[in-house]
């Protein structure tokens, strides 16, 4: 046991030296951080308080994602089923896409995506720009296609200006850049749980307080945690309970094993960000949970193995609704 | 000898060039090479500090150092985007076995950290719940509820789950078992959630120690490691490869700046020599020129001389005529003399005898003195006239070749004019008709004479040259026409000669006064004749010579000398009709 602890000891030290050596992390180039002194003995971050990305190119990407006739039908935006002002997504279970399509899987908000490690439920994208050809391409979305983006372009002629005095090529590729800017540059900060965070103790309700206890005390942050309390990881939905009784198993609907085929990826997603939660409703990859406490509620049960009380509940959720920044307009 | 050394020089010279050319190349090749190694050595050293990173990061979460995964994320997505997803073209240089070798370990142990990162989260959690259910365990042993023994049993099931040590995980099963036991019978069971808690701390608590294990398992910064030291040599390689390309270069460019200063000195000394050489053919062409001119003037001579050997051969024929009939008719007159001089004395002495008067009679009539007395007198004005003639070619031929002075001197343009139409007259006699229409006002024009009438002499004979071709082609044709005709213009003395010959094709006209430009046969021209009426009309008098012709029109020259004595010489008159083709050989 003393032997164990005296390792442990050790091993720390050590580590500590070399974490205190190895660079800060990455992508804080572009971000200005809300607070002088982050807490590192914390598992969750105050989120940055602005970017430093191009204007002109965030406002192109501004553009494009609004832009229906980036769809086939000229029905279909980014924004359609990313409302910025309804917390980044579109409030149904499932989306709705280019001629009444309908999706199987619930729509991401697209704010503060700048802290997340993968992209999409399954995490099949690596980068923002690597998402961008998904929602374009995908029949059920916007079933468009490269060569329809690029004569839009060159037929719209404030698209060319624009792209004329960032100097960049009507390609492809800056269409892709332009959107990921945009979206990196939606950060949501001043949340009461941020300036709680950043010394400010009267910024968070008592109960918000007290729920962001039961957060930590209950194991909340092992998996909601990092700048984005989520985002960071993937975890199995239902740690401790078979989900496909009550969730689909179709392929498609099974997280990672989509992409990795390996058993032990089964059920496998990204964790969410908690951020902007209470704007997101429903909950989970497939909208099944309609409120935050059902969400909260199934947590307990699924990922922590507990049948958290009413009280719980209730001290979690208003914790949850902590999180809620200042939306971009 | 020079030759051959010459050229070897310039090959000297190409051979350095191209080997600078090739060291350059490949100093700039290797420096490419150089810089991306260097580049590539910054990406290793970058990677395999990731690899400890994510070592370090592994055990600091584990031991919940670090709770948050950002910076273990983030450590991982910058290997991943270095070894991971891209086929890591940065390392195409490196052996491709070693390089997927490389790139398999970072992948799998990038999917081994999120696997890490889900399972100890879970992990954490339960232990987080058995630490609550340890609390309540030890406040039931002090409460006395139940056996202290099985509270401190229960206890210790528990603190060994949350400190969690695989080596343990035997005892602890037998422990949980021994809890089982004893709480199944005496009532209150173990929860169904602590059981589950323990089982998956059992299960997954293992899971976690392999997959750090496996994090810091050496094999990826290993192979790191080596693929470095590979990297070390060929960049050794380069740098060696460099230094002898660099080395080269600086030989070889020594070599080529001698070679070129070399070639330059020699340039600079056979440029002096070129200096020379030309001044001497201009000095040559400068003769030859003269030469030229003088050739032409006394070829034209010598075409005249046969002309005008035939002009004299006429008059002076039938002056001899005439002389040689007066000879005879003085040598009659004298007989007839003779015999009155018999009779005067006959007379004096007493009567004429009558055979004397018979005989006188007989003479007379013999000698046919009517005719005699009568024909004398148109003998003479015969030989007279004749010796006119030859008289007056004689003084245009003197006035013609009256040799030319350096300077210009007021000249009587018309006489000299005049004596140059004398002269050709049996060049032109046959084929044309010439007309002269002289301006009465134009005075004494300052001109180079001799010259001038070389001038004149040249368009004349060409013109008379040009109506006999076409006369030649032609059976029976009616003399042409040449006109000579002054105007004082204002400033200027304008001399147009003008034919109504054959005309010059118009693609040629541009270059009638070339030198060496003839459109006669080989050796019938000079070619000369219009270029130097052109270097006599403008160069030497500043004055101006056109040429307006239209093929079967005839054609027509001006000549435009400054004459200040007018008034002061003024612009250029415009040229009349120059587009009026109809309008050349009756210039008006
Ligand atoms: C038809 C509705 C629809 C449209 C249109 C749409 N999306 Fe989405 N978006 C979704 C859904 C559904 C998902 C989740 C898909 C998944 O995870 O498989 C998603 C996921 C995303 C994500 C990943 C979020 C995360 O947390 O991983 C981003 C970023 C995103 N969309 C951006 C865009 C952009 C940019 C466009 C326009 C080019 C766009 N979306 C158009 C429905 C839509
Ligand atoms: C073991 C990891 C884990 C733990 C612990 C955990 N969650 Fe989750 N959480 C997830 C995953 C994974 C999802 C996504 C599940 C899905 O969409 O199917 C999720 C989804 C959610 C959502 C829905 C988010 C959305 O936008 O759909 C909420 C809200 C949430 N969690 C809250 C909590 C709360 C509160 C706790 C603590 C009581 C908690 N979670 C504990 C992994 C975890």
């Amino acid at each position: 046991m003393t032997r164990l602890l005296f390792a442990s000891i050790a091993c720390a030290v050590l580590v500590f030296q070399a974490i205190a050596d190895s660079a800060a992390g990455a992508s804080s180039d572009s971000f200005v951080s809300a607070c002088a002194e982050p807490d590192r003995s914390l598992a969750v971050r105050a989120i940055p308080g602005r970017h430093k990305f191009d204007p002109g190119l965030v406002a192109l990407g501004r553009k494009l994602f609004h832009d229906p006739r980036l769809s086939r039908d000229g029905t279909i935006a980014c924004a359609s089923c990313h409302v910025l002002a309804q917390g980044g997504d579109d409030g149904r279970p499932t989306s709705i896409g280019v001629g009444g399509a309908s999706g199987s899987v619930n729509a991401p908000s697209v704010l503060n995506r700048a802290f997340d490690f993968r992209y999409f439920w399954n995490g099949r994208a690596a980068t923002l720009e690597d998402q961008v050809s998904g929602p374009l391409e995908h029949p059920k979305e916007m079933a468009s296609n490269w060569e329809h983006v690029e004569s839009l372009l060159a037929r719209d002629s404030d698209y060319v200006a624009r792209f004329e005095s960032l100097g960049i090529p009507r390609s492809p590729e800056s269409v892709r850049t332009a959107i990921a800017t945009f979206e990196r540059s939606l950060i949501t900060p001043d949340a009461p749980f941020d300036r709680y965070l950043c010394g400010d103790e009267k910024a968070l309700p008592h109960e918000a307080r007290a729920g962001w206890e039961r957060f930590r005390s209950l194991g909340c942050v092992s998996c909601h945690q990092g700048v984005n309390l989520g985002g960071n990881m993937y975890e199995r939905f239902g740690v401790f309970v078979d989900p496909s009784a009550n969730h689909s198993s179709e392929p498609g609907m099974l997280g990672r094993f989509d992409v990795t085929g390996r058993p032990e990826d089964r059920f496998v997603f990204k964790v969410p960000s908690l951020r902007n939660v209470e704007l997101t409703a429903p909950y989970f990859h497939d909208g099944s949970a309609a409120t935050l406490e059902e969400a909260v509620h199934t947590m307990g049960l699924y990922q922590l193995g507990r049948d958290l009380a009413e009280d719980d509940v209730a001290l979690l959720v208003s914790f949850l609704r902590s999180l809620t920044g200042r939306l971009p307009e | 000898m020079r030759r051959a050394l010459r050229s070897f020089s310039s090959w000297v010279l190409a051979l350095t060039a191209s080997a600078v050319i090739v060291a350059g190349l490949a100093v700039v090749h290797g420096q490419r090479e150089y810089t991306q190694s260097l580049q590539e050595r910054d990406r290793l050293v970058r990677v395999r500090s990731l690899a400890t990173d994510i070592t370090h990061l592994t055990l600091a979460a584990r031991l919940g150092i670090e709770p948050s995964y950002d910076r273990l994320t983030h450590a991982t997505l910058e290997l991943g985007d270095l070894l991971g997803e891209s086929d890591a073209g940065w390392l195409g240089a490196m052996p491709s076995p070693r390089r997927s070798a490389l790139m398999e370990l970072a992948k799998s142990r990038i999917e081994v950290v999120e696997r890490f990162k889900r399972e100890l989260a879970v992990v954490r959690n339960s232990q987080r719940y058995l630490t609550e259910a340890l609390a309540g365990a030890r406040l039931e042993a002090r409460g006395g509820a139940g056996s202290a023994e099985l509270a401190s049993v229960h206890a210790d099931v528990l603190e060994n789950l949350v400190n969690f040590d695989v080596r343990r995980r035997d005892l602890i099963l037998d422990r949980v078992r021994e809890l089982r036991a004893h709480f199944d019978p005496s009532g209150r069971p173990l929860s169904a959630s602590y059981l589950t808690h323990v089982a998956f701390v059992l299960e997954h608590g293992a899971l976690v120690g392999e997959l750090v294990d496996e994090i810091c398992d050496p094999a990826l910064a290993l192979a790191i490691d080596s693929l470095r030291t590979a990297h070390e040599q060929r960049r050794e390689a380069i740098v060696a490869t460099l230094g002898r390309w660099q080395i080269g270069l600086v030989l070889v460019s020594t070599l080529l700046i001698a070679t070129l200063v070399h070639a330059s000195l020699a340039l600079r000394r056979s440029a002096v020599e070129m200096t020379r050489i030309n001044h001497g053919l201009e000095e040559t062409v400068r003769r030859r020129s003269a030469e030229l001119a003088q050739a032409q003037k006394l070829k034209s001579i010598g075409v005249l001389a046969s002309g005008i050997a035939h002009e004299i051969n006429t008059p002076s024929q039938y002056v001899g005529d005439n002389l040689a009939f007066l000879r005879s008719a003085v040598d009659d007159l004298g007989r007839i003399l003779k015999s009155y001089d018999a009779l005067r004395l006959a007379a004096e002495k007493g009567p004429i005898p009558s055979e004397l008067l018979s005989e006188i009679r007989a003479t007379e009539k013999e000698l046919d003195l009517e005719y005699l007395v009568d024909g004398m007198p148109h003998a003479c004005a015969s030989a007279i006239e004749g010796m006119a003639r030859i008289s007056k070619i004689v003084r245009a031929m003197k006035e013609f070749s009256h040799p030319g002075s350096e300077d210009k001197k007021p000249t009587d343009i018309h006489r000299a004019i005049e004596s140059t139409i004398t002269v050709a007259q049996n060049e032109w006699k046959y084929v044309a008709d010439l007309v002269t229409e002289f301006d009465e006002d134009l005075g004494m024009v300052p001109c180079l004479a001799a010259e001038l009438n070389q001038v004149v002499l040249n368009i004349i004979v060409n013109a008379a040259q040009a109506l006999a071709e076409m006369k030649a082609g032609q059976d029976e044709n009616p003399k042409g026409r040449i006109v000579v005709r002054t105007v004082a213009e204002e400033g200027w003395a304008l001399i147009s000669i003008s034919d109504d010959g054959p005309g010059i094709p118009a693609e040629v006209q541009s270059r009638v006064f070339d030198p060496f430009f003839t459109t006669k046969a080989v050796g019938a021209g000079t070619g000369q004749g219009l270029a130097i009426a052109h270097a006599v009309v403008v160069d030497k008098h500043g004055g101006t010579l056109e040429m307006e012709s239209e093929a079967g029109h005839g054609t027509t020259f001006r000549i435009r000398l400054p004459n200040p004595g007018t008034r002061a010489a003024g612009p250029v008159p415009a040229v009349a009709g120059v587009s009026d083709g109809a309008n050349a050989g009756h210039d008006r």
